[in-house]
């Protein structure tokens, strides 16, 4: 019977604990947070990851910058769909995509490869998203394959 | 004395508690502490492993971030500490034996992802951990240790094991002269 008192008493504690680090955390969770874990869904990846993925062919490389910066250069096979100004329908096509999809833009202060992954979790896409954390400068500098269709 | 003997002497001895018991203790606590305190400075990223695992419902999920690595922790400073040990013990039991039946499950869905079972990456080390027969080995090594401590009667170098000495030196003792 001590042993049970013990147990839960424990368990108790650690909840405690538990939940008041939570609450002072600047990063913890409101209680019941099913948007929060949505948003979870989208994953940071390093470029040689992407990589990984770029040779698997298994994922749509998905470029959020401005058209301009798109055609200055983007990740080889990579389409271009502005997270400012997306095209009508354009989100809407990646949805029933078989193939993973990965977003980028000039790095991870850009914002514009999360706001697109963001917008098609409000669209109920249900698998996970990627975002390249250092986006095109990091692939480039790498030289990870590259295409230019500027003039 | 004959080997054979020996070796049951001090497996008897083993399961009593004697200082490998109390090793073995205090191994599993610093590791328990450690890999709870890891995990404690994000939430967040412990409910993205847990929700790698597809088996506790995702609107669960955020409980169980806040609640395993401080039990984790708790536990594991118990279990170093040397208080409350065979609850302690038991419940390490019990976790451990939840975390290799939850591997074991996404092992046989045929999937394949980092286990999440230490942050160390926090700490500069690069340790891939992906999950496999060999994790869920290890988690069964962990619980049997636990399973060992549930089971000694003495905890040396225990908080327990200090006060109950010292009472019983006390008993000795006259009250009053």
């Amino acid at each position: 019977m001590r042993l049970l008192k013990d147990i839960i008493a424990i368990v108790v504690a650690a909840a405690a604990a538990g939940l008041a680090i939570n609450l002072f955390h600047p990063r913890g969770f409101v209680p019941v947070s099913r948007q929060d874990l949505a948003l979870k869904r989208v994953v940071s990846i390093s470029e040689a990851e992407a990589k990984i993925k770029y040779d698997a062919g298994m994922a749509l490389f998905i470029d959020a910058r401005e058209k301009v910066a798109f055609e200055a250069g983007h990740i080889a096979g990579a389409v271009n769909i502005p997270a400012d100004d997306p095209p009508a329908g354009a989100l809407d096509a990646l949805m029933d995509r078989p193939r993973e999809i990965v977003f980028y833009c000039d790095g991870a202060e850009c914002g514009a490869a999360a706001k697109l992954a963001r917008a098609m979790i409000g669209r109920g896409y249900g698998r996970n998203l990627y975002v390249i954390v250092d986006g095109f400068p990091g692939w480039e500098e790498r030289g990870y394959p590259v295409e230019r269709s500027g003039k | 004395m004959s080997g054979e003997s020996m070796v049951r002497k001090g497996l008897n001895s083993t399961l009593y508690g004697n200082r490998l018991t109390a090793a073995v203790r205090l191994l599993l606590g610093a590791m328990l502490l450690l890999s709870g305190a890891l995990k404690l400075p994000d939430p967040g990223q412990f409910a993205q492993v847990i929700a790698r695992y597809d088996i506790i419902p995702p609107d669960l999920v955020p409980y169980a971030a806040v609640l395993v690595p401080a039990l984790e922790a708790l536990l594991g400073l118990l279990l170093a500490v040397g208080y409350r040990i065979r609850a302690a013990a038991c419940l390490s039991l019990l976790m451990m034996l939840a975390f290799a039946a939850f591997i074991t499950v996404n092992l046989v869905r045929g999937r394949s992802f980092d286990c999440g079972c230490f942050e160390v990456s926090r700490l500069g080390i690069e340790l891939v951990d992906t999950v496999s027969v060999w994790v869920v080995v290890r988690d069964l090594v962990f619980a049997a240790g636990f399973a060992l401590v549930v089971r000694a009667q003495r905890h040396l170098f225990s908080l327990e094991y200090l006060v109950e000495r010292s009472r019983l030196k006390n008993l000795e003792k006259p009250k009053y002269e």
